[in-house]
């Protein structure tokens, strides 16, 4: 034990499991409420919606508009390493 | 799809690694290394591990996860680091970068229910003539006066009209000096009890008195309708003659303990701390052996040089205070608890670890209403239009009330978000806050050199509470208290 909880909230918060400190956050918050992410701006149904929800929660957990992959394929090409590059690499784009 | 895509697929959403570090507070004492967490109240004993790294996180709003566990790593083993990186993370001190943040506890003006208290001012005088008197001996900033039993009732009318399905409830009768209006102590306390009854409640009475005017009728009174008497005394004769003078001249002194040690009452003493009496180890010592069953201090609040502390008057206190904490845990030792209701209140309130967005119940819990049938949020407010809350014909005024107590919780007053105690202390008390900023518009703040000296209180109130905790454990289930905000004197 790292350290010794005094009180009761220490105690509540350090018996919890690393998993509910930390839970895997793919899906526990965004992909429910993204607005319109399914179609695309040729107004069809976007092939690849599910890689813009993967985006979508970062970094400030509101959703921030992506395109999608149909109509601009390349725009994430200047991205290397989305998990490390992801702020610098992916340019904006307008419709 | 592009050659990037495909480097898309399997990753997680995050950058896992980069970490928030929220408001924490280190602090060594003794031997003790202690942490205290500043939104969420968890209190935690440290080892060496976490003392290193609560002490690489300061100053950082951000960090990454696997270079402070890779430091961390160096100095204590790779074992160690994950262990305090990870108690670290179920203190919520550190959190994912991009995790939400909730408001910290908002849930004392999220639901305002009811109140729970009313305070009647029965008499708005008094025979004593105590210079520091924030009712202006008993006045409020108007004329002597009585408040008669019509008010007395309607008052408490109003107050059960508003409790919707509230069970307990309290009435407190208060002044100027209540004694001096007996009459309607009676009346109100029958009409009330009446009414509770009627409506499958529960009520406490109690008073606050200076204690020169009781009678023998009057404590048999008290004793038999289970009373919580407060009386106001500071101290040794020495002390409390100089400053609680009766009207004419003399001191209150024996007055009021020939009254306490004949008359089978057992009261708790409730002091004024002024820049004349500072010693407050003597003075809680000497009325904890007088047989006053709890001692409560409370600083002055005159708006007076002659009685209002100084930065060296504080520094008076806080020796006085060091003291009576030692004498908390000698108590602690022997299995009892120490009656100063100060340092319990803050035991308590720390033991719980619930964050306190509010100094106190004013206005959320309380009101008090007085002879004119206005209702302000506590009875040192009383009189005082910015904290006016209602009114006996139309009851509380919701907007008044949501408003006041909204423009005071300490994330919307600047000296509070960047002070660590700010959820302890839940701001000060709104009368001290009120004076100290020159009696201006909202939102009042406590003066530096009083939070100061809060600050010192709740330091050594949590070191206090370490000691318990090691040295007298089985002390602290005594001390699981109320959580109720009302508890507390919010100016100590």
């Amino acid at each position: 034990m790292a350290m010794k909880p005094l009180n009761r909230k220490a105690e509540t918060l350090t018996s919890r499991s690393p998993d509910d400190v930390r839970p895997y956050t793919f899906g526990d918050c965004c992909p429910g409420f993204l607005p319109g992410w399914e179609v695309a701006a040729n107004g069809q149904a976007d092939a690849c919606g599910w890689q813009a929800d993967l985006r979508a929660c970062h970094p400030c957990y509101w959703t921030a508009q992506v395109p999608d992959n149909a109509t601009y394929p390349n725009w994430m090409d200047n991205c290397g390493n989305v998990a490390q590059d992801w702020e610098t690499g992916l340019p904006l784009v307008g419709p | 799809m592009s050659a990037a895509t495909e480097v898309l697929v399997p990753i997680p959403v995050r950058p896992d690694d980069l970490l928030r570090v929220n408001a924490f507070f280190p602090f060594e004492e003794g031997e003790k290394r202690l942490l205290f967490v500043v939104e969420n109240a968890a209190f935690t004993e440290l080892d060496d591990a976490g003392w290193a790294l609560a002490n690489m996180l300061a100053g950082h709003p951000r960090t990454s996860r696997k270079a402070t566990l890779k430091a961390l790593s160096e100095l204590h083993g790779e074992e160690a680091a994950v262990a305090t990186v990870e108690g670290f993370e179920q203190l919520e001190i550190l959190e994912p970068a991009d995790r939400p943040r909730l408001p910290a506890d908002m849930s004392s003006f999220g639901v305002m229910g009811p109140m729970s208290s009313l305070v009647l001012h029965v008499a708005h005088d008094c025979n004593l003539r105590c210079g520091y008197c924030y009712a202006d001996f008993g006045r409020y900033g108007d004329s002597f006066g009585m408040m008669d039993e019509a008010m007395a009732i309607a008052h408490i009318d109003k107050f059960f009209d508003q409790l919707g399905d509230r069970k307990t409830v309290s009435v407190t009768f208060f002044g100027g000096e209540p004694l001096m209006n007996m009459p309607v102590v009676y009346a109100g306390h029958a009409h009330a009890k009446a009414r509770a009854e009627r409506e499958g409640r529960k009520v406490g009475f109690s008073l606050t008195t200076n204690g020169t005017l009781l009678t023998q009728e009057a404590v048999d009174f008290f004793i038999r309708e289970k009373f919580v008497i407060t009386v106001s005394i500071d101290g040794p004769p020495d002390i409390n003659d100089k400053i609680r003078p009766i009207e004419g001249g003399g001191g209150s002194y024996e007055k009021i303990m020939e009254r306490v040690r004949t008359t089978g009452l057992h009261p708790i003493a409730r002091v004024t701390l002024t820049k004349k009496s500072t010693d407050v180890a003597r003075i809680v010592r000497h009325l904890v052996d007088a047989g006053f069953k709890d001692v409560g201090v409370s600083p002055v609040a005159s708006g007076s040089k002659k009685f209002d502390f100084e930065k060296e008057d504080l520094a008076q206190v806080m020796i006085g205070m060091r003291a009576l904490a030692d004498d908390f845990v000698a108590y602690a030792k022997q299995g009892k608890v120490f009656p100063f209701s100060n340092m319990r209140g803050i035991l308590e309130q720390i033991g719980a670890g619930e964050p306190r967005p509010l100094p106190c119940g004013a206005a959320t819990n309380l009101a008090a209403a007085d002879n004119k049938g206005d209702v302000y949020a506590c009875h040192r407010l009383v009189g005082n239009e910015q904290f006016k809350i209602g009114t006996v014909k139309e009851g509380i005024d919701r907007d008044r009330r949501f408003n006041l107590i909204g423009g005071m919780h300490p994330r919307t007053r600047a000296p509070c978000q960047s002070c660590w105690a700010r959820y302890l202390c839940g701001g000060g008390c709104h009368h001290i806050a009120w004076l100290h900023s020159g009696k201006g518009e909202a939102p009042w703040t406590i003066a530096d050199d009083f939070c100061d000296f809060l600050r010192d209180m709740y330091r050594l109130g949590l070191y206090t509470y370490a000691r318990v905790a090691d040295e007298a454990p089985e002390m602290l289930s005594r001390l699981k208290g109320t959580k109720d905000a009302c508890s507390q004197p919010a100016g100590l």
